[in-house]
């Protein structure tokens, strides 16, 4: 069976972001659920909608353009290293 | 992108690795926060690659260990600033873009729709939205919502209770502003106090 696309990019970013992570850097914050966001003061209905908002394009999946400008990037660092 | 014509050093290729592996892990708020401010997820997109780009091409400009969402929103700001200037779209909404997605409140009186707010978003100011997208969403404190808007802790403040009172009023018309009238504070739990 054939993996969607958005499948095999998600997880190419979720590699990244697993090499990211061995390589001692910070774990891409994970969004707070909106409902926890305002604390005892009660709910907040406009903070909880921005905050929904952000947390939906942070759950998509990343497009195969920025991934291309990754590749990119990549690339140029392997030629660097090739040319040391 | 720019490259430097001298051989690059180790220290050099280290550096671009980790500068490499923060693009990697702002994508996801860069992508929000370029939707936020134009409204458009395709233009917010193209918006956000461009911000990529051009942050490693000036990757040597960015001091290590500083706050580089701060270093990188800045890029992407000063580009959607440049680019509304340039473009009309880029300041009108697409009603079909969000789907109508209901904030429910644990007591199920206060209700909105994620949606209206991302349309009245759309109409405010660009410096008012901008701070809403900062500290309510992106959860930014004062002082790095200050830093990426190049302005005052003070201005800031007034603008996040300007936009927000503004926001209300196009949400549920100015009678009903009361019922949105709480604060709305950076993630850290301080609240402010308007100028």
């Amino acid at each position: 069976m054939f993996r969607k696309r958005e499948q095999i990019f998600d997880e190419r970013l979720i590699l990244l972001q697993m090499q990211t992570e061995q390589r001692g850097m910070p774990k891409p914050k994970i969004p707070k659920d909106p409902k926890t966001i305002v604390g005892s003061e009660g709910f907040d209905p406009i903070a909880s909608a921005l905050r929904q908002m952000h947390n939906t394009v942070v759950a998509e999946p990343v497009p195969e353009d920025f991934l291309a400008i990754l590749s990119q990037i990549d690339a140029k660092i392997a030629a660097s290293k090739h040319s040391q | 992108m720019i490259e430097t014509l001298t051989q690059p050093s180790k220290i050099d290729i280290e550096a671009d690795i980790v500068f490499r592996d923060q693009l990697v892990a702002i994508i996801p708020a860069l992508r929000s926060f370029a939707r936020g401010l134009c409204g458009r997820p395709d233009l917010a997109d193209d918006l956000a690659q461009d911000a990529m780009t051009r942050a490693w091409a000036a990757r040597t400009s960015y001091t290590p260990g500083t706050n580089f969402r701060a270093w990188i929103f800045v890029i992407l700001r000063n580009q959607f600033y440049s680019t509304i200037r340039k473009n009309a779209r880029m300041t009108s909404w697409d009603p079909e873009v969000a789907e109508r997605v209901l904030v429910e409140a644990p007591s199920q009186q206060d209700r909105i729709h994620v949606s209206d707010v991302a349309k009245a978003l759309q109409k405010l100011p660009a410096e008012q939205r901008e701070v809403l997208l900062l500290i309510g969403a992106n959860g930014a404190s004062y002082e790095e919502a200050a830093e990426i808007a190049d302005c005052a802790i003070g201005t800031i403040k007034s603008r996040l209770a300007r936009g927000r009172k503004a926001l209300a009023a196009l949400i549920e018309g100015p009678g009903d502003e009361a019922m949105f009238a709480r604060k709305l504070r950076p993630a850290d739990g301080r609240s402010h106090t308007p100028e």
